[in-house]
């Protein structure tokens, strides 16, 4: 059997293809963490700016949050044309970046300097959080430049068209490279929630990406120049260029990915049991559909593949909006979210239904902001040591019927495997029976190594009254996948209910639920293995950010900003 | 040069999967060096000094039965055996109070200070000893988290490369005579806040290890790989 014919894994929201049609909301990290800033009012400042008049330098932004002072410090250099590549084996890009625990003094900034730029190739301490780099998107950025050195705005379908003036192409954390250890950050540091210093980092270097535009413009021609207009500004994101390395993640951590997904259905469900939609609610939730519908209709993609969803979730967008607006004229307030829920369910496709999730949560702050702070768990997996190995049999065949099912004899099943390059240490994906190296495959066909498992226990009876711990001894071999079997049993959106070894396969269905979760929009595929994304879209610059405008700012559209 | 714990766990796992261990025993295996690194006990240093005994020669069975309270381990490494026996023993404590071993020919008993560390979270109460001196064992107190390393100056009837292991479900009384070193949940912070500084050769050597289960990149998957296209955009 291949996959995609399984019977029993429709209503699973862990299947690749639903987990492909996510899109941020609430509970994403970048408005938590943006949401955070204002909430306890944390400062921005830039405090060195010095960049010749090409733009080329460093500067210093400093976050005063709390009691403690970060340093986003950034380093902009020459780069030829030919030199740029989103690749991750690239070596050199127009800017560099990291996010450091304190102020710098002169002694750190300059260890920093001989670092940083070289990114991978360099070393980091466990005072910095974030290392990141970006390139400019070469026709937007000059373009930019050109109009504001001679006094002009650019039209805001420009800046709709690309949406970035800056691309990062990876931005690292967590231990990477010799950075603070997330175990470490989330004791010492304010960001102890997954992902909160890359947004922060990720927030400023955005900021940076307009000061240095207006900085290159009037240096081009200081008595014209002029800033870009803040409706204009706001439009911009920060690009992200985004590969495979993300999808390992996703595996290699179920426990947290667990805790997102039920974050956020604990955030529906708890909606859900509210009493009836008010009328306004209801009024609010049909604009909230009618943004979403025209950030569809407007925003950019070459790929044909997502044009087509795109188009589909616009027009099923359409049918919702039609339907909430009959049911508000039929039913005045007794409506229930479980009703319009049930009409998504049936009717829309897998991206409009998402759309219709992450807006009814977008109308219920005091539901899902405190849900959005506790997305945290810890990556350590138990041995159930004493469970005998026919409840582990049941366990698999209740948890894991999505991958006993599958054949995997037949090699469409099996044509893929994850490996690290040699290049670049990165996860990579080859075709098995067509390249080398698939002996040195990575334990994340998880359907694989559970089948493997289940067809050996079945076949071996005599262990059947073993305890797990008594079965190790005599097959140390599966003792990986027994213990993810047995960590996950309560964990019932860890495990993706695909085999990601298929041919059919799209990692990038990945790639977008872990982007989802981060609060990336406008996705751009640009083959099935990497796609560009923009951060922060919409959202309000540092200058002009405050409580009222904190939230509200998703599925930006080109009319969003008023002056 | 310094390191990030995660640097120095992801190095071994590799080296260990490198070596020939099995998913979850390499797992295992690199959170031992890695947790004694971080803990200043010389991760990386052992198991560059045991390579001779672990490359392409993992074996982690047991061959233990019901009654047994003693094994041999004829020299072979913790690395691979001693989570399956910690595994084995621990399960014992659900129909026992208590539960106690010896094992020897056993080399390097401090590997079983991180699996013992581990497990602290489910057994309350748990203790390694093993030969130091004619008149001197070693002792380690394990409680939530918390590890007390010592000395007891008695004479013992333990001998060289003897090791015996205590679980329990019930609060012992500590026999430590000399505290020489603590363990706990800061300490553990404030080594993290500075960088992990492995023994540079033996980081060398693992490192080499390592590289051994990377693959090139094949030019499909560079192709389909991000950055194919215009970079220029």
């Amino acid at each position: 059997m291949l996959q995609n014919t399984y019977t029993n894994k429709a209503s699973s929201p862990m299947t690749l293809d639903r987990m492909g049609s996510r899109y941020p909301s609430r509970l994403s990290f970048s408005r938590s963490m943006l949401r955070t800033m204002i909430k306890e009012n944390w400062s921005l400042t830039r405090s060195v700016f010095d960049l010749d008049k090409d733009g080329y330098g460093t500067a210093i932004y400093e976050i005063k949050a709390e009691k403690e002072i970060y340093s986003l410090v950034c380093f902009s250099q020459y780069l030829a044309d030919d030199e740029r590549s989103d690749r991750v084996i690239a070596e050199k890009w127009d800017t560099a970046y990291t996010l450091h625990i304190g102020q710098l003094n002169k002694k750190e900034l300059n260890r920093l300097k001989k670092n940083i730029p070289l990114q991978e190739a360099g070393r980091n301490s466990p005072k910095e959080l974030v290392l990141s780099r970006a390139n400019k998107s070469v026709r937007l950025f000059k373009k930019v430049v050109d109009c504001l050195s001679k006094g002009l705005q650019p039209n805001i379908k420009d800046i709709n068209d690309v949406g970035y003036l800056l691309r990062t192409t990876a931005v690292y954390g967590s231990g990477k490279f010799g950075q603070s250890d997330f175990i470490r950050t989330k004791s010492a540091t304010l960001f102890d929630q997954p992902f909160r210093a890359e947004m922060l980092a990720v927030y400023v270097i955005r900021e940076f990406s307009v000061d240095l535009v207006e900085h290159i413009a009037h240096h081009v021609n200081p008595s014209k120049a002029v800033k870009l207009h803040k409706n204009i500004k706001q439009h911009l994101g920060i690009g992200n260029s985004t590969g495979l390395g993300m999808a390992p993640f996703i595996i290699k951590h179920p426990k947290l990915i667990h805790k997102w997904m039920s974050q956020f259905y604990l955030t529906l469900e708890k909606i859900q049991n509210l009493h009836s939609i008010d009328n306004e609610k209801l009024t609010h939730f049909i604009h909230l559909l009618e943004k979403a519908k025209q950030y569809l209709d407007e925003v950019l993609t070459t790929d044909e593949f997502q044009k087509k969803k795109n188009k589909e979730s616009s027009t099923d967008l359409e049918k919702i909006i039609h339907y909430s607006e009959k049911l508000k004229k039929d039913n005045g307030n007794k409506i229930m979210w479980s009703t319009i829920l049930e009409y998504a369910n049936k009717n829309l496709n897998f991206d409009a239904q998402e759309i219709v999730n992450v807006q009814i949560i977008e109308l219920y702050p005091f539901i899902a902001d405190p849900l959005a702070e506790d997305m945290s768990d810890s990556d350590d997996m138990h041995m159930q040591i004493s469970q005998n190995i026919s409840s582990l049999i049941n366990y698999i065949e209740k948890n894991y019927s999505w991958a006993i099912e599958i054949d995997f004899s037949i090699k469409e099943n099996s044509h893929l495997f994850w490996y690290i390059s040699e290049e670049k240490l990165e996860p990579r994906l080859g075709e098995r029976y067509n390249e080398n190296g698939a002996e040195l495959e990575q334990p994340l066909g998880i359907g694989k190594m559970v089948k493997e498992l289940y067809v050996f226990l079945i076949n071996h009876l005599e262990v059947n009254d073993y305890t797990v711990a008594k079965f190790l001894l005599n097959y140390p071999e599966y003792r990986g996948i027994i213990r993810r079997i047995q960590t996950l049993s309560n964990y019932d959106h860890g495990e993706v209910n695909d085999n990601i070894l298929a041919k059919n396969t799209m990692p990038i269905n990945m790639l977008r639920f872990k982007l989802s979760f981060f609060g990336a929009s406008r996705y751009d595929p640009k083959s099935d293995r990497w796609l560009r994304v923009s951060f922060f879209a919409g959202a309000p610059f540092y200058d002009n950010l405050t409580h009222k405008n904190v939230e509200g700012w998703g599925f930006a559209t080109m009319n969003s900003y008023h002056s | 040069m310094g390191y990030s714990f995660y640097e120095v766990y992801i190095t071994a796992l590799r080296a260990f999967s490198g070596m020939g261990f099995p998913h979850g025993a390499d797992e295992d295996a690199a959170f031992i060096i890695a947790w004694l690194e971080l803990n200043n006990l010389q991760g990386i240093k052992r198991f560059s000094d045991s390579i001779s005994i672990l490359d392409n020669q993992f074996d982690g069975t047991l061959n233990i039965k019901d009654d047994d309270q003693e094994i041999d381990l004829n020299h072979q490494s913790i690395l691979m055996k001693g989570p399956g026996i910690i595994d084995y023993f621990s399960s014992l404590l659900e129909n026992k109070k208590k539960v106690k071993f010896t094992l020897v020919n056993c080399s390097d008993p401090f590997l079983f200070l991180p699996l013992l560390y581990k497990s602290s979270s489910q057994i309350l109460f748990s203790q390694l000893f093993f030969y130091h001196s004619e008149n001197e064992i070693n002792i380690h107190h394990i409680v939530k988290k918390k590890i007390l390393i010592g000395k007891s100056n008695k004479k013992h009837s333990f001998t060289q490369n003897q090791v015996e292991i205590i679980l329990s479900n019930q609060k012992n009384i500590s026999m430590i005579d000399n505290i020489e070193k603590e363990i706990t949940n800061e300490s553990i912070q404030k080594n993290l806040a500075l960088s992990l500084e492995p023994y540079k050769l033996a980081w060398k050597k693992i490192s080499k290890i390592a590289n051994r289960i990377f693959v090139p990149e094949s030019e499909e998957s560079r192709n389909r790989g991000a950055g194919g296209g215009d970079d220029n955009d």
